[in-house]
């Protein structure tokens, strides 16, 4: 047997699993609803209704990305693992020919499958319409997709490092909600604050490099680059630090990386210490 | 086919097994007895790879459990004392799951869940949701799945469980019939089902093996004397002087019993029938014999003994020199 036998295995029952939820698909259509929404009815202020394909539906969309997204990659993965062990399903499929890693990464693939195929159901319709409907850049939209994946992917790694730390489905949805209110609002905020107190002061760099430290605002970084009509209505595009795609691609890439590492990290110690809940 | 060796297992200060060393032998059924918070999870948990040992060894089919987890995996058939089922699945997806996650080849795969459900006698309920199983059947469908890649050990863990009667006696007779094929760990805290379907039994308490056995040859050595029930018309007489008469016995205590009957219980010296003896001197007097037994340890008394023990040994009471002196001969052998 090869050992992605097992992975794949363990990955598409975790799909399965996911993709029987209610849960998921509630919110997914919600994020459909509320993206439709805002494609016929963003420029209503300026009195137009209708899909009116703009700068100002992306920004819409890149903002509605920001704040759901996290959200819904945080709360899916609250329980994970942690819920396997309680209903004993941990016990069972780590007594087959199976390592305790293979079985995280395997849990993660699912996961971040069924997250994906939530996102792509949410968004995807949207674009059709916007593409139908509008000039909107195709290749802008589906750049735009792109990156909302890859921000639930890092989110979902987060996840998966809370529910482990929580040890409690609980616990963990209550400190997803935290995480989310600080990358979503609370860190913008502190950085615009600690702006404002030092006017001036604060290099552009020092700037840039504070933005690397949430996810949410590399997605942003990454969107104002790769989606500019999303850019320049939020009229950010000019402020925004001069840092490459590479290295705001390589960051995601850091934090998803770091946040699997450190969970598999604490889930094998916790296993073999029998403490995960 | 199993050997545990001096395993230990701590949490940080907390050791719940303390170097246990014992073996099973091919197509043996092993009791695995102990009080709960005996360390019988623990060691279940260690033998099936699902954690580490903090010292030790354990083989299984020639495999370290820890050295070669995966060999050892696939040598092992694990039934969980509440089998995590999924209940969106039907039984037959269920297995299928399954046989994919043990490495079963594709091209055997369908073949093998439909001869564990046979086996099991559950293939009437193959499209069946696992959600909607009675307890039963959710137990042999775990059956199922520990057989499923026909392994060359399986480790249950008290499989009948909140059964009723009926469904006690099919799941015994099922790893009854499993026995020769499997190597089987059957840990539980229900003594009589140890009586009726294992050969041998290891008995953990606090960590430590106390015992380790046949239960036959558990009550011989823990017994200090046989004891015969008898139950006898003797008309008044009382029966001590001639009972106490024959070679071999060493105490008789009589119950008078209404309209002349008595109940007497005679102990005799370990090892020795006198059944023949007692019989005869009650019929040689004229008594009538209504009931004459031998009366022997039960695996309950023999458990309370060895359990109590110990725990009475921490306490600075009586020592556990029998149990333990038995558990090392057979550490020993």
């Amino acid at each position: 047997m090869r050992r992605t036998d097992a992975i794949w295995a363990i990955a598409f029952e975790e799909l399965s699993d996911r993709l029987r939820s209610r849960w998921i698909w509630t919110v997914s259509g919600l994020v459909l609803v509320t993206s439709l929404a805002i494609t016929f009815l963003g420029t209503a202020p300026v009195g137009v209704v209708g899909a009116s394909g703009s700068g100002a539906v992306m920004a819409s969309l890149l903002n509605l990305a920001v704040y759901l997204v996290p959200l819904l990659a945080l709360v899916m993965g609250a329980g994970v693992i942690i819920d396997e062990k309680r209903r004993g399903v941990l016990d069972l499929i780590l007594a087959y020919p199976v390592s305790s890693s293979e079985y995280f990464v395997g849990t993660f693939v699912g996961y971040a499958a069924a997250l994906s195929i939530a996102l792509v159901s949410s968004f995807v319709p949207t674009g059709i319409v916007l593409s139908v409907t509008t000039g909107v850049n195709t290749g802008e939209f589906v750049r735009l997709l792109l990156l909302v994946l890859a921000l639930g992917t890092v989110f979902l790694a987060l996840s998966f490092l809370v529910s482990i730390l929580s040890r409690d489905h609980a616990r963990g949805i209550a400190v997803s909600v935290l995480v989310w209110i600080l990358a979503v609002f609370v860190f913008d905020l502190a950085l615009v604050g600690g702006l404002m107190i030092y006017p001036g002061d604060v290099p552009l760099a020092l700037f840039g490099s504070a933005l690397l430290l949430n996810p949410t605002d590399i997605f942003r970084l990454l969107a104002f680059s790769w989606v500019g009509s999303a850019a320049s209505p939020l009229g950010l595009a000019t402020v925004a630090p001069p840092i490459s795609s590479a290295v705001l691609v390589v960051a995601l890439g850091i934090w998803t990386g770091a946040a699997l590492l450190v969970s598999h990290h604490l889930f094998i110690k916790r296993l073999a210490t029998d403490r995960l809940v | 086919m199993i050997e545990v060796s001096h395993l230990t297992k701590s949490y940080g200060s907390v050791t719940a097994v303390d170097d246990i060393s014992f073996r099973v032998e091919a197509g043996e059924i092993l009791g695995f007895l102990g009080p709960n918070g005996a360390g019988k999870t623990t060691t279940m948990r260690v033998l099936t790879g699902y954690m580490p040992a903090t010292e030790g060894r354990a083989l299984v089919a020639g495999f370290d459990v820890f050295e070669q987890p995966i060999e050892a995996k696939r040598r092992t058939g694990y039934l969980p004392e509440t089998p995590p089922l999924y209940p969106e699945m039907t039984v037959h997806e269920y297995l299928s799951f399954v046989a994919r996650i043990k490495g079963v080849p594709g091209g055997e795969r369908e073949q093998r869940v439909t001869s564990s459900m046979e086996r099991t006698r559950i293939d009437d309920m193959a499209d069946r949701h696992c959600g909607k199983l009675s307890k039963g059947y959710r137990q042999r469908v775990g059956l199922a799945q520990a057989i499923l890649h026909n392994p060359d050990v399986l480790i249950l863990d008290e499989p009948t469980a909140g059964l009723d009667p009926k469904q006690i006696i099919e799941t015994r007779e099922l790893i009854k019939g499993l026995a020769g094929d499997h190597t089987i760990i059957l840990s539980t805290h229900i003594l009589p089902e140890v009586s009726q379907t294992c050969q041998r039994v290891v008995i953990i308490n606090r960590g430590r093996v106390v015992a380790e056995d046949t239960p036959d040859n558990l009550t011989a050595r823990l017994r200090g004397a046989e004891t015969v029930s008898l139950e006898m018309d003797t008309n008044g007489a009382d029966p001590t002087p001639a009972l106490s008469a024959v070679d071999g016995v060493t105490r008789v205590t009589v119950t008078p019993g209404a309209a002349g009957l008595s109940r007497t219980e005679v102990e005799t010296v370990q090892g020795r029938d006198l059944r023949r003896d007692l019989a005869r001197t009650v019929v040689t007097n004229g008594w009538g014999l209504l009931e004459l037994r031998s009366m022997r340890m039960s695996l309950e008394e023999i458990f309370l003994h060895l359990t109590t023990e110990e725990t009475d040994e921490d306490e600075g009471g009586a020592d556990l020199a029998t149990a333990t002196a038995s558990a090392a001969e057979n550490e020993d052998a």
